[in-house]
């Protein structure tokens, strides 16, 4: 990757990375930290990148994940939203922005999790939106953690199956 | 109610309900990292990772995008900068006033072949039209001498070295396979004011590598690469 091809590439990816970090760890300087972080390791390891496996975006989504993640397992806990905040925000139904096509995407995602029972929904909200760990959702929730790993591995293989037919 | 060993729905392994967790982000640190340690020496549970990550992928979808702020360009930008060529003979810039720098080629083994000189009265880049690069690999090494006007006197290469670079390495970019010409960029002090003593003319007792003149070619249809 030229030095132009890495910037332009920055130009059209870092709104999408930022979200999905700033989402799960909220503090900004932390988010920018990992933002950071992400594209110099993609800089560096661009060559390991894979292109039959994944596109580069949902490479380096991945990526930005699992370093937020990490970030916040590191600190030990969420600087957070108060339980009955986060669900609101767990439970927003499509925004504006989801419904005017531009973000087909986004909708079908957000009609594919709308199938699954309410509380699996949540569950999986929690836990891929904002990087909460089943340990951390039971307490919060009341619920074992037995209960929510069956809540989230199911839902999640409906939801699998609901947005692989949308593909299909 | 399920109990703790009953979690998983019956049509998943216990392999592949640990590669969801995994994917979903729901485990603890420890956890994590011996998941991640596994993933380095067992392919097949890796192959499982990969296939929820790529499942749940559409999700990122549904998380709005946010800018992140300007200067976060910058520090990116500096931390990936390309490191700076080595000079093995550093010279003034005053020393090389009315001298022409010579761009050559050493490819494996073989002795070096001059590319022409280097227009240095316009601007901080040359370009190299890409049939005169045929045959050029990754690998092969760039590097400039500083001779006197019009080239080599004698057409061999000189004793040493102004620059050098690995064509795979950042301040020489190999052109794309849709491109037409290499940009080369030269260090800011090596910029002079035009003036006809210091044009460059092709020695016609160079070797001539190639058929064309040594004249730079400017290509304006891609941006020449300059230095940061």
């Amino acid at each position: 990757m030229t030095p132009e091809a890495f910037r332009d590439f920055y130009a059209s990816t870092s709104a999408k990375l930022f979200g999905i970090i700033l989402r799960i760890l909220i503090e900004r300087g932390e988010a920018e930290d990992v933002l950071q972080e992400v594209y110099v390791t993609v800089w560096r390891k661009a060559s390991e990148f894979d292109a039959s496996r994944a596109s580069p975006i949902t490479w380096m989504a991945t990526i930005a994940r699992n370093r937020a993640i990490d970030r916040l397992r590191a600190r030990g806990n969420r600087p957070t939203l108060p339980v009955k905040a986060a669900f609101d925000l767990a439970d927003e139904s499509p925004g504006a922005d989801v419904l005017i096509g531009a973000a087909g995407d986004a909708a079908r995602v957000h009609a594919a999790l709308a199938l699954l029972e309410p509380a699996h929904a949540t569950a999986i909200r929690a836990c891929y939106f904002e990087g909460s760990t089943y340990e951390a959702l039971s307490q919060r929730q009341q619920v074992p953690v037995g209960t929510l790993k069956s809540w989230v591995r199911r839902g999640l293989l409906k939801l699998r199956e609901h947005l692989d037919g949308a593909t299909a | 109610m399920t109990g703790p060993d009953n979690e998983a729905p019956p049509e998943m392994t216990p392999d592949a309900a640990l590669a969801l967790d995994y994917a979903v982000g729901a485990l603890e640190r420890a956890e994590r990292r011996a998941v991640e340690a596994r993933l380095r020496s067992d392919p097949a549970f890796a192959a499982l990772v990969a296939g929820w990550q790529a499942s749940l992928a559409p999700l990122d979808a549904a998380t709005p995008a946010v800018p992140p702020p300007p200067e976060l360009w910058d520090r990116i930008a500096a931390e990936t900068a390309p490191p700076a060529v080595p000079r093995p003979a550093p010279a003034s810039a005053s020393e090389h006033q009315g001298r022409s720098p010579e761009l050559w080629v050493i490819a494996d083994g073989k002795p070096p072949a001059s590319l022409g000189l280097i227009d240095i009265d316009d601007a901080n880049t040359h370009r190299i039209p890409a049939e005169r690069l045929r045959g050029l690999k990754a690998g092969d090494v760039l590097a400039i001498s500083i001779e006197p006007p019009g080239g080599s006197p004698t057409g061999a290469p000189p004793g040493r070295w102004w620059q050098r670079a690995s064509s795979s390495g950042c301040k020489f970019g190999l052109p794309g396979p849709g491109a037409r010409a290499l940009p080369i960029s030269l260090p800011a002090r090596h910029r002079q004011p035009a003036s006809p003593a210091a044009r460059p003319v092709r020695s016609a007792t160079a070797p001539p590598l190639h058929r064309r003149p040594a004249s730079p070619a400017r290509n304006e249809s891609s941006p020449p690469l300059r230095r940061a």
